[in-house]
């Protein structure tokens, strides 16, 4: 009966020795895998839109996306509101800073410029406004620690620009333009890489 | 019994079984057998897959993006009565943060396929760890092997629920593995 018992354990094994490599051979390629790259580049970009036609605008998108012109006169007041986008890398923010880049102050002519918060159309990390400050043609941070954030675009969305003329009178503002010496400020959107 | 006579058992026994498994014999009456094993078999076109997220409007977020270059190939032949499905998920990486991965496959393309190739589930999934189903009732089917020949696979590639995740979406580049599955038939 030993023996028996031996014969049938080594039949078992014989028939597992034949059925197994057919059933894992069907096994072998049901799986099939795909490599995909994400990618998120950063994004710095600003531009700005104005309520109402008294403003002349310039934008430089197109060759620098991250700067934009405006040219204002002591009529632009509250109607700018300024619009970005930003995708930061890890530890790094972003900031926009103004200055005056074409066009000179009277003397007795101050130029503040006051920045609101954002009005939180958009989303994410938005910035922090430095509230107000004079303008130069030094560039001057007027909002840092931006995220990844976006604000929407157009107006009533971003951050509110309020111009304050200091003394206006001796500005003419029509000659100056005319003559191409109009002011003009210009917004940097630059990381802090 | 005595070991000679159980020896000559297990030889005819072991000569009985290489037959079976060779699945063609022929007998003194001419009996053919012929025998189909079920198998699954599956490829793509390795088509390369690179998604951005970009935008050009300042003030705009990213916008979603997609990419349907990808096609699964499969061969199936199943038991009577049972079925497969493909399945998906990401065997290495993660979805950057911010961020979800989508997957939708087509039905199967018709040019040079045949069988019962299933139908495809028309809600994308969000890709995971765990496997999700893609297509079902894969049965005994071929779907071709050209380059544009299978499932039609698009991935769409999007911020996750940006009025509330937005700044979590750092840039940077990720790798990502996704890992297409033809089940066993449902009947094993």
């Amino acid at each position: 009966m030993v023996d028996f018992k031996k014969a049938v354990l080594i039949i078992t094994v014989i028939g597992l020795l034949f059925y197994m490599p057919s059933s894992g051979y069907c096994q072998n390629n049901n799986t099939a895998e795909v490599p995909l790259m994400l990618s998120i580049p950063p994004v710095s970009l600003i531009n700005f839109a104005v309520d109402g036609e008294q403003v002349i605008t310039y934008s430089y998108s197109l060759l620098e996306p991250n700067n934009v012109e405006q040219i204002i006169n002591p009529n632009t007041g509250d109607n700018t509101w300024l619009n970005y986008s930003s995708i930061v890398n890890p530890g790094a923010t972003n900031y926009i800073t103004a200055n005056i880049s074409s066009g000179s102050l009277p003397a007795d002519v101050t130029l503040r410029v006051v920045i609101s918060e954002d009005v939180g159309f958009g989303s994410g990390a938005t910035g922090t406004p430095i509230g107000e400050i004079t303008l130069s043609s030094y560039p001057q941070n007027i909002i840092v620690n931006i995220g990844s954030c976006y604000t929407g675009s157009g107006t009533n969305r971003g951050h509110r620009l309020t111009y304050i003329w200091d003394n206006p009178e001796s500005y003419n503002y029509s000659n100056k333009y005319e003559n191409g010496q109009a002011i003009a400020v210009t917004y940097t959107i630059t990381s802090t890489e | 019994m005595n070991k000679n006579g159980l020896k000559n058992i297990l030889l005819g026994i072991c000569f009985l079984l290489t037959m079976t498994a060779w699945a063609q014999v022929w007998t003194a009456g001419d009996n053919i057998t012929l025998q189909i094993s079920e198998f699954a078999l599956i490829e793509t076109n390795h088509a390369p897959v690179t998604l951005t997220l970009a935008t050009s409007t300042a003030g705009a977020p990213v916008g979603s993006v997609s990419n349907s270059d990808v096609f699964v190939k499969i061969s199936s032949i199943v038991p009577g009565g049972t079925d497969r499905e493909l399945t998906a998920r990401i065997s290495s990486g993660s979805i950057p943060a911010g961020t979800s991965l989508t997957l939708v496959s087509a039905n199967c393309t018709t040019t040079n396929s045949g069988g019962a190739l299933g139908t495809a589930i028309t809600t994308p999934i969000t890709l995971t760890s765990v496997d999700q189903f893609l297509v079902r009732y894969i049965a005994t089917c071929y779907t071709g092997t050209g380059y544009n020949d299978g499932y039609q696979m698009t991935f769409t590639w999007a911020p996750l629920n940006p009025a509330a995740n937005y700044s979590q979406i750092a840039a940077a580049t990720y790798n990502i593995t996704v890992v297409f599955t033809l089940t066993a038939h449902d009947g094993n």
